[in-house]
């Protein structure tokens, strides 16, 4: 654990134990997993407003964008979170993808290069989050390099994690699928699209994430 | 025909490397080589990996990775978690240009690799 996250580590228990819990959350996960939209549906749940625009070209989000001092009430505690929603990681960014989507190439190529800065910036950000919520598509196969890179960090980093199942909404949606690759980790089915079980999700950052 | 080098990389040669082990592994790839390293990289150096890779991403020539390997073995046992050395496998690296896809069954990485004349 790094000199800083240990100063934050206790700043975080400090302002709990003096009654003004503050917790920063980074959203991470792998490309069109629905990260921007569950950021809007909590930004929306807690102040009314977006956090970013969402589309389904992959790498929308290509920077990071965050939301202040948002308050979760919860069993008459005030929570104040700081919600980080950051771009997909990736191990490979190919501009013909975005082709296919109906972008010319100088905006593909424009959209690659940017989406490979917004990469770096995700990771870097990894420093400055006290909790991280891991965004999965549960229509797809949850075993893959980047998730299990991205929750191998987490681990080794000891920052409390939730995994969101996301899409329930879709017929073809296994949740139980993430829940038996990742035993070890809080998984919580949703669907960031219509809002279904976030109160679970806003349960287990108050659980999870003090 | 084209030619595609698959170099496998000892565990001691990536231990005498040190910091600089990434750099090397960095450098083989953007030579265009598949690198079976004997011992797969910490979670920690496959984020660094990504962030380099990243960085030396340009949006024509390179684009990224592919990668593959199997999580460490669950030590079982009190005095194995405790005393017991961690026992990482092997990892499967390469350029995306030349792997164009890894399929994992049980306990078999297969990869096809693509000849780019």
């Amino acid at each position: 654990m790094t000199k800083r996250r240990r100063r934050s580590r206790i700043l975080r228990r400090l302002l709990w134990l003096f009654g003004r819990p503050h917790i920063r959350i980074g959203i991470y996960g792998p490309p069109n997993a629905g990260k921007t939209t569950l950021a809007n549906a909590i930004a929306r749940d807690l102040i009314g407003e977006e956090v970013g625009p969402v589309s389904d070209i992959p790498h929308e989000t290509r920077r990071v964008s965050t939301k202040r001092n948002l308050v979760l009430q919860y069993k008459n505690k005030k929570i104040y979170l700081d919600i980080a929603d950051t771009p997909g990681i990736a191990t490979k960014i190919d501009y013909e993808e975005f082709m296919k989507y109906g972008l010319s190439e100088e905006e593909a190529k424009k959209r690659a290069k940017e989406a490979t800065e917004g990469v770096i910036e995700a990771i870097k950000w990894l420093d400055e989050v006290d909790g991280v919520i891991v965004v999965m598509d549960s229509t797809l196969d949850p075993y893959t390099q980047v998730n299990i890179t991205i929750l191998g960090n987490l681990e080794a980093r000891r920052i409390p994690t939730i995994i969101a199942a996301n899409k329930i909404d879709l017929p073809e949606a296994s949740p139980g699928k993430i829940i038996s690759a990742f035993p070890q980790h809080v998984v919580i089915p949703i669907s960031a699209l219509r809002g279904d079980n976030l109160e679970e999700l806003y349960k287990a950052i108050v659980k999870y994430f003090r | 025909m084209p030619e595609i080098v698959l170099q496998i990389v000892s565990k001691e040669l990536l231990e005498s490397l040190g910091k600089d082990k990434l750099d090397y592994i960095i450098d083989r790839i953007l030579e265009g080589k598949v690198l079976l390293l004997e011992e797969a990289l910490t979670p920690e150096e496959q984020l660094t990996l990504i962030k380099k890779v990243m960085e030396k991403a340009d949006v024509e020539n390179f684009k990224g990775i592919e990668m593959a390997f199997y999580p460490e073995k669950k030590r079982t046992g009190l005095f194995s978690k405790i005393f017991g050395k961690k026992s990482s496998r092997v990892m499967l690296v390469g350029p995306s240009k030349l792997i164009s896809e890894i399929r994992k069954r049980g306990e078999t990485i297969e990869t096809i690799i693509k000849v780019v004349s």
